[in-house]
């Protein structure tokens, strides 16, 4: 059977102006992905600022040009697809964003917001059908029947985040890109969405690819985690694999990071943080992307760039230092 | 408390809004001993900057703030803007969540965090300049001296938070205010920047009071903490107590929805339903009413009093009684 998804060395970044005669220059942002997405499942992408996380999100979904490599969306190349079979196509995967209201027009109302998709998508569909599946969308992210009158400024935080996944569900995707979708909630608010999101994934086989930096939520959410430092994997693997025993020293380095709301554990944590900041990732290092921060550096670190290599069946890292299991 | 450095008493904040008066902190008290670190914890709206605005006389322009809040033994709620800048920068200092708003960007870093010595302890710059350097190296910011002739666009998000605890810092403050200062920050800086903070206090005795929603850096940071919902106390506790045996329904719940990356996994997270309070007028009860699963009848009509339920441990719940 053919997956979900596909992603084969996939390069891609966005275009700087090159000079008046002259095109423009495509800047890679991330590097060489390659991972298969299942129907159904969920694939964490965690990473702190600049990681590339968010631009590979915009790249499976064609939002910025690929520099090399492939994106198959069941099998097929999306790159070869004409626009216009391209925008229909756009029916099968979504994207919310971390700032839901900045994505909502504050001239519409809510209901013709959701509802807009569908004319492309569907454009035989009447006025009222368009309406009724709108208010359809708005009850499955469990808002009422009115907000469909209502305006995007009368949305709370966590409304109008509802709202953007009622619009990304309304064309009956296979997969949405979440970027960040929980990021700007207060934590109870947070929770009601990481759980719709769940209980949608049930109900409509849907793929998600949640990108995030809290590693926290990432764990309740998905099957298999990925992390990524300066636009590459540097751990890719089962959810309950990496949090038991993450392979690559970033991904440790993150996992220690993060603060638990549990006192006992955390003071023992006090002086023990990972020094130095990430190098920009505008002007690349020849060897490991986490070679300037890494407590397990060595010269080769510095030299040569780990390629990312099966540790286990299901388990990827590059590091020098993580050698398969025979 | 005798021995407090700080000490608030029915502080409240309103803010004057075109629909009418709205009280975002209302007649609150809590107390700070030198050398503690108390953790303000909320969500959005629930009054938690305000109350660090209002004590360094920061709040918006139709903002205002009454009742006590003695620094020291003064009342800083009572003194002129002259009388607070004599405090303001000398012995209290505040830091916030984005640096770069309160930060020169015409200025070189190392002639910003002079100039507070320069106007406050009457230094010359060349000494005022050398301090400045070695405060940006106490805060690690590497290579400090040519850091020091650089512009603030020059520095990452976690240098910028260095160069404003270091500019706290360099009046060696007893009283540091701190609003959200890692929440911008990613993970492993912010872990740096509560190295940090946790060594200041211990090492030069500063009080902090440190405002977040993030429960995990309060785990990590606090002596103390205070939950707040809707401008009240809902509970106030030593860290380990609070973690560890909440009672107030909106703490438990706040430590229940929380995430975890070590802990078992359940199916769903558990939930708060409903939303935060936003705005409006206070309800005659208790402000977590209205999304709380155990209320009863008297929560919506009558406001709970803050009582003593253990040692220094206080909570504001109808459901709960006080310690005999």
């Amino acid at each position: 059977m053919t997956a979900l998804l596909q992603l084969h060395d996939l390069t891609a970044g966005y275009p700087v102006p090159a000079g008046l005669l002259s095109r423009d220059r495509l800047v890679p942002v991330v590097h060489d992905v390659s991972f298969t997405l299942e129907a159904g499942r969920t694939l964490g992408i965690v990473g702190e600022s600049g990681c590339g996380k968010s631009t590979l999100g915009r790249a499976i979904l064609q939002l910025i040009p690929t520099i090399s490599g492939k994106v198959l969306w069941q099998g097929q190349d999306l790159a070869e697809l004409a626009p216009e079979a391209l925008r229909r196509r756009r029916s099968e995967f979504q994207i919310i964003f971390q700032d839901a209201l900045a994505a909502l027009d504050p001239r519409m109302t809510i209901g013709r917001i959701v509802g807009q998709p569908l004319a492309t998508f569907e454009p035989h569909l009447s006025r009222a059908d368009r309406h009724d599946r709108a208010v359809e969308a708005l009850r499955q992210v469990g808002l009422s029947a009115d907000f469909a009158a209502r305006y995007p400024h009368e949305m709370s935080g966590g409304q109008a985040q509802r709202v953007g996944l009622a619009r990304a569900i309304i064309g009956r995707p296979k997969l949405i890109v979440c970027d960040e979708p929980v990021s700007a909630l207060d934590v109870s608010i947070q929770a009601q969405v990481v759980n719709l999101l769940m209980d949608l994934q049930e109900e409509l086989g849907l793929a998600l690819i949640f990108i995030s930096h809290n590693l926290s939520v990432v764990r309740h959410i998905s099957h298999e985690v990925m992390v990524m430092c300066l636009g590459r994997i540097v751990e890719h693997g089962p959810r309950d694999d990496f949090y038991a025993g993450p392979l690559h020293p970033y991904s440790r380095a993150l996992m220690d990071a993060v603060p638990e709301p549990d006192p006992r554990r955390e003071r023992g944590r006090i002086g023990l943080s990972l020094p130095g900041e990430l190098p920009s990732s505008l002007d690349p290092l020849p060897g490991c992307v986490f070679a300037s921060r890494c407590p397990q550096v060595e010269a080769r670190c510095r030299a040569d760039r780990p390629d990312l290599r099966d540790i286990t069946p299901t388990r990827r890292a590059a590091c020098h230092f993580v050698e398969p299991l025979r | 408390m005798t021995d407090s450095l700080l000490s608030v008493r029915d502080l409240s904040v309103t803010f004057r809004l075109p629909e009418g008066e709205v009280t975002a902190v209302d007649r609150l008290g809590f107390d700070v001993a030198p050398g503690e670190v108390l953790g303000i914890v909320g969500e959005s709206g629930s009054g938690k900057s305000q109350i660090l605005f209002s004590l360094m006389g920061l709040l918006a322009p139709n903002g205002r703030a009454s009742g006590q809040a003695l620094f020291a033994g003064q009342d800083l709620l009572a003194m002129t803007d002259t009388e607070l800048d004599r405090v303001r920068g000398v012995s209290m200092a505040m830091i916030f969540q984005d640096p770069m708003t309160s930060l020169n960007p015409y200025k070189r870093v190392g002639d910003q965090l002079a100039e507070g010595l320069v106007v406050h302890k009457g230094l010359s710059w060349r000494a005022a300049r050398a301090e400045a350097v070695r405060m940006l190296d106490r805060v690690r910011i590497p290579d400090a001296a040519s850091r020091a002739r650089r512009y603030p666009h020059e520095f990452s998000g976690g240098m910028r938070q260095r160069v404003m605890i270091a500019m706290a810092l360099l009046v060696n403050p007893r009283l540091l205010l701190a609003d959200e200062p890692t929440t911008a920050l990613d993970v492993t800086i912010q872990s740096q920047i509560i190295d940090i903070l946790a060594e200041l206090a211990r090492d030069m005795g500063t009080s902090i009071v440190f405002v977040t929603h993030d429960l995990g850096v309060v785990a990590r940071l606090c002596d103390r903490v205070i939950v707040l919902y809707g401008g009240r106390i809902m509970e106030e506790a030593p860290a380990d107590i609070l973690f560890n045996a909440p009672r107030h329904p909106y703490a438990k719940g706040l430590l229940d929805t929380t995430p975890r990356i070590a802990a078992p996994l359940t199916r769903r997270l558990d939930i708060i339903p409903g939303t935060p309070r936003s705005g409006g007028a206070m309800l005659p009860g208790c402000p977590f009413a209205p999304r709380c699963a155990s209320r009863i009848a008297a929560c919506e009509a009558v406001q709970p009093p803050l009582i003593g339920i253990g040692p220094a441990h206080r909570t504001a719940c109808h459901l709960i009684g006080e310690a005999p």
